[in-house]
């Protein structure tokens, strides 16, 4: 189903993107001045219990901010893998050649992925390093592994929600709705349900909590993870069989969509 | 002989408008068939249609005796659309390193395809150029060597002389004999009828999505030259 010089070329076309590349930048600079300010502060202060704090903040601070930082990349990049190919009319090129149009859309959404996971990879290896090499601060690398896999998981289901928005709109039309959806999914919980009263936004709230990949749940199960918190192995295969089982049926919804699609 | 492709009573319509209507064609293996008529005759609808890039409205459509929309049908045709490009940071031989991987050409032979399709093409010293450093004929030159690079059976070209200078007409037209005495077949998409009256086998006019007329350069022209039928055909029915 994945077509590897296409997941290649995905990889090669958007490594070169203006807005990953910043975000990239400016992620080191951040991590760099960020945890240079916190030593200063650390120094001028000298008390051994507000140095605990600091280093423990200087860590949570990092991984939020490469968490916010590589959804904005995802974001970015779904709107853009398809987007590319249809102005600069390429498209035609490579729906001629003998792959099928799931194959297409899945070897894009792989490929932006991949490089998503890679630059949220590489900025927390970077920031941890960081404070490894001039903090007495103690990693939890289970923590960490296991933030990193739901964060791969939500960039996943970030990139599949902004790659089907950018089919129906140019370039910076996805990129904003991407962000107004991806903020909106954040915010439905199960909670709302608990009202009796009937309102068009339960049902709105309904069927994005149990039609949609919940993204808010990756991202809240992978913050957890990295603030020591332990689950229940049950709730996590549910949450993880929902997201797949979403995010099939949305790829299968998208790929009906693309087949009707004249290019 | 076995058809290459097969259509029959295809329709296509956009909304209200019709692009093609009543099309039935087929084509033999080894020819070089000139679809030609005046902008807006549907010879480019047709090709998307044939390439499954565009859903005809109704009839049947078949590639190699299968159907256009299963991908491995697509495995024996190349295609150069009207305007040829590419992303522009890809040197010519990276891109057609990707068409040659495309098309499944083995890696260990891509190298002396490439350099074959580029020498065919009188272009071999673009190898190292980005995409986006070329002129309108090289790029077009590029795209014909991209259309020859994976040895494909059947080779669809839509206006294969845009932007070429005469040297690079007279290559194109030379390339095309030397494909067809290979056994390729190819498709050209042509309003240029001087360059396709001695290279086709078969001619086929089309105005206003139908074919007007169909058969060998004298069957078409009937004593008159292309031009002049085609004239007639053309203007005729838009008078």
């Amino acid at each position: 189903m994945i077509n590897k010089t296409l997941l290649i070329n995905t990889i090669q076309k958007e490594i070169r993107n203006k807005g990953v590349i910043f975000l990239f930048i400016f992620t080191i600079l951040f991590i760099l001045v960020g945890h240079k300010a916190a030593v200063t502060i650390k120094m001028s202060l000298n008390e051994s219990n507000m140095n605990t704090i600091i280093s423990n903040s200087s860590q949570t601070v990092i991984i939020y901010f490469i968490s916010f930082c590589a959804n904005f990349v995802a974001i970015i990049l779904a709107s853009t893998i398809f987007r590319s190919d249809i102005s600069s009319r390429v498209l035609p090129q490579i729906l001629s050649f003998p792959i099928s149009r799931l194959s297409y859309i899945v070897s894009r959404i792989t490929g932006a992925w991949l490089l998503s996971v890679a630059y949220f990879l590489f900025s927390l290896i970077f920031g941890m390093t960081i404070l490894m090499t001039s903090e007495s601060i103690q990693i939890d690398f289970l923590s960490i592994v296991g933030s990193f896999a739901f964060m791969s998981i939500e960039l996943l289901g970030v990139i599949l929600l902004g790659a089907f928005i950018s089919f129906y709109g140019n370039r910076l039309m996805s990129f904003i709705i991407t962000i107004v959806v991806y903020i909106l999914s954040k915010s439905y919980t199960q909670k709302l349900f608990e009202y009796e009263s009937f309102s068009l936004g339960k049902m709105v709230n309904l069927f994005m909590y149990y039609c949609t990949p919940r993204l808010g749940e990756m991202s809240y199960i992978s913050e957890s993870y990295m603030a020591g918190k332990v689950f229940d192995i049950s709730q996590i295969i549910m949450a993880v069989v929902h997201f797949t089982a979403t995010t099939g049926v949305w790829l299968f919804i998208m790929k009906t969509l693309f087949d009707k699609r004249e290019v | 002989m076995s058809n290459i492709f097969e259509a029959k009573s295809v329709l296509k319509k956009y909304g209200n408008t019709i692009a093609l209507s009543d099309f039935s064609l087929s084509l033999e293996k080894g020819e070089i068939v000139a679809l030609l008529g005046p902008n807006g005759a549907g010879k480019t609808t047709f090709v998307k249609s044939l390439l499954g890039l565009l859903r005809i409205s109704s009839g049947e459509l078949s590639l190699f005796e299968t159907d256009i929309n299963r991908p491995e049908v697509k495995k024996k045709l190349s295609y150069l659309p009207e305007k040829f490009t590419f992303y522009s940071y890809y040197t010519v031989e990276s891109t057609l390193r990707f068409y040659a991987s495309m098309y499944e050409v083995e890696k260990t032979l891509q190298a002396d395809k490439i350099d074959n399709a580029l020498r065919e093409l009188g272009i071999l010293e673009l190898k190292g150029r980005k995409i986006s450093d070329l002129s309108k004929g090289q790029l077009q030159r590029v795209g014909l060597a991209c259309s020859i690079v994976g040895d494909q059976e059947f080779i669809i070209w839509d206006e294969p002389f845009s932007g070429l200078d005469p040297i690079g007409i007279k290559d194109v037209k030379d390339l095309c004999i030397k494909l067809k005495e290979q056994g390729r077949t190819i498709l050209v998409n042509s309003h240029i009828l001087s360059e396709m009256e001695r290279l086709a086998d078969k001619v086929v006019i089309m105005n206003k999505g139908q074919i007007r007329a169909v058969g060998t350069v004298e069957e078409v022209s009937n004593g008159l030259s292309l031009e002049e039928r085609f004239y007639r055909i053309v203007k005729g029915e838009s008078e």
